[in-house]
């Protein structure tokens, strides 16, 4: 008796155990999360500095970060289980989920901290960093701002992109430093007398007036002798860029290598989409942040000045977007040929406005965009990780982008017209080329009876309408196992779901006319009726 | 009991089960919170972090105290040359550069010279340089004069000389430079050190090699314009350069080589394909101008050949009283830091003004390698190839 009751035993306690453990689970109660949980406390961190060289080579003849096997691509990690991004450190949904009005757009990340002219700027230092001259002022209520300027030869070029990068990356989703457009005359800027600098040998010294005069000595200025920059609002709680590999190894929250993050392949989409081939490690910023008090690491983007036409010190080099800085293949390509292998980014036409530097949609092509030099994040792309950004690229309308465009303030309407109109056929060329690769079936809801969906290729008149095919199946959520439902292969939500008892699963797999392209979507049976709880997509 | 030991080994081993995926993720941060350690970079990364912070580069370039090392500037042919350099561009904030340097080659070629300059005057409109130079080369190349010079003619010189200028100018508006120069050069002409070559003086009489024999010293003073409205002087890719100097060389000493001297320039640059291709041209010549009795010193003639003009040819393989020379430059970008050139010379000396032609051109073509920094040429490698032969250029300047 003993012994059977003992094989009893052990036989219930494995029925029990061995699910959980093989991790066969494919939901939880909770899914879909849509806002990471709250972030376990930060206990010593330390800010560290990234070097730009070492970035680039080890980026350009290196590959860090772990890639896609031959055999099976490494999906994007840092979503829950419809292929979102939830809300939390590194992302927040903002238009592509609920829309935004023109006005949210337009205040972006805010603009209500605009530097206080009441009083005058204390340069407290100079911008050593990047290319950019510039200084760090403190305005009369205390607040830090890093004021950049434009370049002699292209006045308004780098702010405005500055500004307009950040309202733009705010709304599709990411942690940005509020950036202003200001003008000022020289005698706004006071050098506070304790303000050090480091001169061009690297020795340090205090501040001076004429160190002003000298930065601001090739600035552009409008016809009331007024200097225009950008103030960019300083982020608390500096801890240094970070990279777009690995974890940090200080950060309890950080457990997704960066280069499995969707918030961050998809930011490859973005980058084309607005001309930031800028985007690298010392462009972004790790803070220290306390919020209901916890204390966290939140993940920023920042200094834009090189999105759009913008390289921030001239206007951006026609390669720029097209290649990388090196590339040995490209290189051979021109030295064997003589240059008589004319790549067509360099026939792309751009306008004589200073204002807006390099920037075209013609010539662009979505696919074959690059930054400046390779991206860890951006090469484990995969069909999907472009279908979660496309669509949040196509949400903008045309009203839109031209609101957010005019933020830059530019003087001249064409500057305006111009950008305003290369974005809206870049975002076309972008939605074409994405929505393409997958089926773009989103925005799935059990309405009347029915699984509703959005096909976002027919809705933006890439391809007309056009039917699907449908499998209902029955879904065991702790084997993964699916059982056809025969003869349910319509859209209305099949018979078998109503007597279904709550936490029961369901799926329907659609397909167009491409049998690789297909959208299985999960069905949980809950109390209050039945819900959409997963998206799984083939290509 | 080896269900027993299963379910056991199960237990202890799997990870613990989850009941949601809030708690799925709080767990793998749990564990990661286990293992916490710095963020910290590699070895390698912060040597090049603080190379960077610490601006070891450009202590390196800038020196210590105004004191750095300073490589090359000598005269073509001289070999890899260094040596050290006093530089201050801050002094009265910049208003005052002050220079000075003292150089010797691996051919012992040597210069020493000092500058002072006052380039932001009445609010940038006005500069004044005053720059005193010696210099002694002691194995320049020489094959005689004109431009039927045999190749194998070659033999060699000491050239010593002292020059003491005053420059004065004016940019009455952007880009555009006039000015004086008034000075003193004291010249002396040895026998060469190069033995694997004739000395000149041994084969070259002064009837045809004017001050082979004896130098003067000279007073020299003149005018010059220059309009610049190239793109980027440092690797230019659009706009032009034009520059027109004339100069007075007066013989204090014997009244028998006392000469003017007109050079012309002419830099333009057509870009196509959004400048990722340029077309260089430059056309260059320096005529002299001599009265009854007066000859140019050999030491004073225009010279062609070398890395500068014709780089299919040695340097100085044409002496003359005048000369022409015509470079064009096909020019590609290969990447962001490397464009690549061919290129075509062509010029010629000649004795007198008449044939200012463009008949009995020597000719060089070649091919070549623009290392890059921002568009700004660091270093260029250009082979170039004529009837004598070809020569390999390794220079730290842009040719034009």
């Amino acid at each position: 008796m003993g012994e059977v009751l003992q094989r009893i035993l052990t036989g219930a306690t494995l029925a029990l155990l061995l699910p959980w453990p093989l991790g066969a689970q494919k939901f939880y109660p909770d899914d879909p999360v849509w806002k990471e949980p709250k972030p376990r406390a930060v206990a010593e961190v330390l800010g560290r500095k990234l070097s730009d060289y070492y970035d680039f080579f080890w980026h350009t003849f290196a590959t860090p970060g772990e890639r896609h096997t031959t055999r099976e691509p490494i999906r994007a990690r840092s979503v829950n289980t419809l292929g979102e991004v939830p809300d939390g450190a590194w992302y927040a949904n903002r238009h592509g989920r609920t829309r935004m009005s023109v006005e949210e757009l337009v205040r972006g990340p805010g603009i209500s901290h605009a530097p206080d002219v009441s009083g005058p700027w204390k340069v407290v230092g100079a911008k050593t960093e990047g290319v950019t001259p510039g200084f760090t002022i403190e305005d009369a209520r205390g607040a830090r701002y890093l004021l950049k300027v434009d370049p002699a030869e292209h006045p308004e070029m780098a702010t405005a992109a500055d500004v307009v990068g950040a309202k733009f990356f705010y709304a599709l989703g990411y942690h940005v430093p509020e950036n202003y457009v200001v003008t000022f005359e020289r005698r706004q800027l006071r050098v506070d007398p304790t303000s050090v600098l480091t001169d061009p040998l690297g020795k340090k010294r205090k501040m001076n007036e004429r160190d002003v005069d000298e930065v601001l000595l090739n600035v552009p200025r409008d016809s009331h002798k007024r200097y225009r920059a950008v103030a960019s609002l300083m982020l608390k709680g500096w801890l240094g860029p970070f990279r777009f590999h690995g974890v940090r190894a200080d950060d309890p929250n950080d457990v997704i290598p960066h280069e499995h993050r969707r918030d961050l392949r998809g930011l490859f989409v973005f980058c084309a989409w607005l001309g930031h081939n800028d985007i690298k490690s010392l462009n972004n910023l790790d803070t220290l942040v306390e919020e209901d008090g916890v204390r966290y690491i939140k993940h920023h983007l920042i200094d834009f000045g090189a999105a759009l036409g913008s390289d921030s010190f001239t206007a951006k080099s026609p390669r720029a977007g097209n290649q990388y800085l090196f590339e040995f293949r490209r290189s051979i390509i021109q030295i064997l040929t003589l240059g008589l292998y004319v790549p067509r980014w360099a026939k792309a036409r751009y306008p004589h406005l200073p204002a807006v530097g390099r920037f075209e949609s013609e010539v662009f092509e979505p696919e074959r965009w690059k930054p400046n030099y390779p991206n860890p994040a951006f090469r484990n792309r995969l069909p999907d990780d472009n279908f979660w950004a496309a669509k949040q690229v196509m949400a903008f309308s045309d009203e839109e982008i031209r609101a957010l465009v005019a933020t830059g303030e530019y003087s001249d309407p064409r500057a305006v017209d111009w950008i305003t109109k290369c974005l809206i056929v870049r975002r076309d060329k972008i939605g074409k080329a994405y929505l393409a690769r997958v089926l773009p079936l989103d925005r799935f809801e059990v309405r009347n009876n029915r699984l509703e969906f959005e096909d976002l290729a027919v809705k933006h008149k890439f391809v007309p309408p056009r039917q699907y095919q449908v499998q209902w199946s029955r879904f065991d959520n702790l084997t993964g196992r699916k059982t056809p439902l025969a003869g349910r292969t319509l859209l209305e939500i099949p018979p078998e779901l109503e007597p279904a008892t709550a936490g029961e699963y369901f799926c329907a797999e659609l397909r167009a006319a491409d049998p690789h392209k297909t959208v299985t979507v999960y069905l949980r049976r809950g109390e209050r009726g039945t819900q959409v709880v997963g998206i799984d997509r083939t290509w | 009991m080896l269900y027993l030991l299963v379910v056991l080994f199960l237990a202890t081993t799997l990870p613990a089960q989850v009941a949601s995926r809030s708690a799925q993720v709080e767990t793998a941060r749990k564990e990661k919170s286990l293992h916490l350690a710095p963020d910290e970079t590699s070895r390698l990364e912060r040597a090049l972090l603080a190379i960077k912070e610490r601006k070891l580069v450009e202590r390196f370039t800038a020196g210590i105290a105004g004191f750095r090392l300073k490589l090359g500037g000598l005269v073509s042919g001289s070999g890899f040359a260094l040596g050290p350099e006093y530089l201050r561009r801050d002094l009265a904030d910049g208003g005052v550069i002050l220079r000075g340097s003292a150089r010797a080659s691996l051919k012992r070629y040597q210069l020493f010279d000092l500058e002072l300059g006052l380039p932001k005057l009445a609010g940038e409109k006005a500069f004044v340089d005053l720059y005193a130079v010696h210099q002694n080369y002691p194995r320049i190349d020489y094959y005689g004069p004109g431009p039927d010079s045999s190749k194998t003619g070659r033999s060699n010189f000491r050239l010593e000389d002292t020059a003491y200028d005053f420059t004065a100018g004016v940019k009455p508006v952007r880009r555009l430079r006039l000015g004086g120069l008034a000075g003193y050069l004291d010249v002396n002409v040895g026998p060469g050190a190069d033995r694997r070559f004739v000395s000149a003086e041994r084969i070259f009489a002064p009837a045809g090699t004017p001050g082979i024999d004896q130098q003067a010293d000279f007073w020299r003073g003149g005018v010059f314009a220059q309009y610049d409205w190239r793109d980027n002087p440092g690797g230019p890719r659009q706009g032009g350069n034009y520059l027109v100097r004339y100069t007075r060389y007066s013989d204090r000493q014997f009244a028998q080589n006392s000469f003017g001297r007109l050079d012309l320039e002419v830099q333009q640059y057509f870009p196509f394909f959004n400048e990722r291709r340029v077309i260089a041209l430059r056309g260059k010549t320096a005529l002299t101008y001599t009265a009854d009795g007066q000859r140019v010193p050999f030491y004073l003639q225009p010279t062609l050949g070398g890395s500068e003009d014709l780089r299919g040819f040695r340097p100085f393989r044409f002496y003359d009283d005048n000369l022409m020379v015509l470079n064009a430059e096909y020019r590609w970008e290969s990447f962001s830091g490397l464009d690549m050139v061919l290129f075509s010379d062509a010029g010629k000396v000649f004795p007198r003004r008449a044939p200012w032609t463009l008949k009995d051109l020597e000719g060089a073509v070649g091919f070549g390698f623009r290392f890059n920094i921002r568009n700004d040429v660091f270093m260029r490698i250009d082979v170039g190839f004529s009837h004598e032969g070809y020569q390999v250029w390794v220079k730290f300047s842009n040719v034009f």
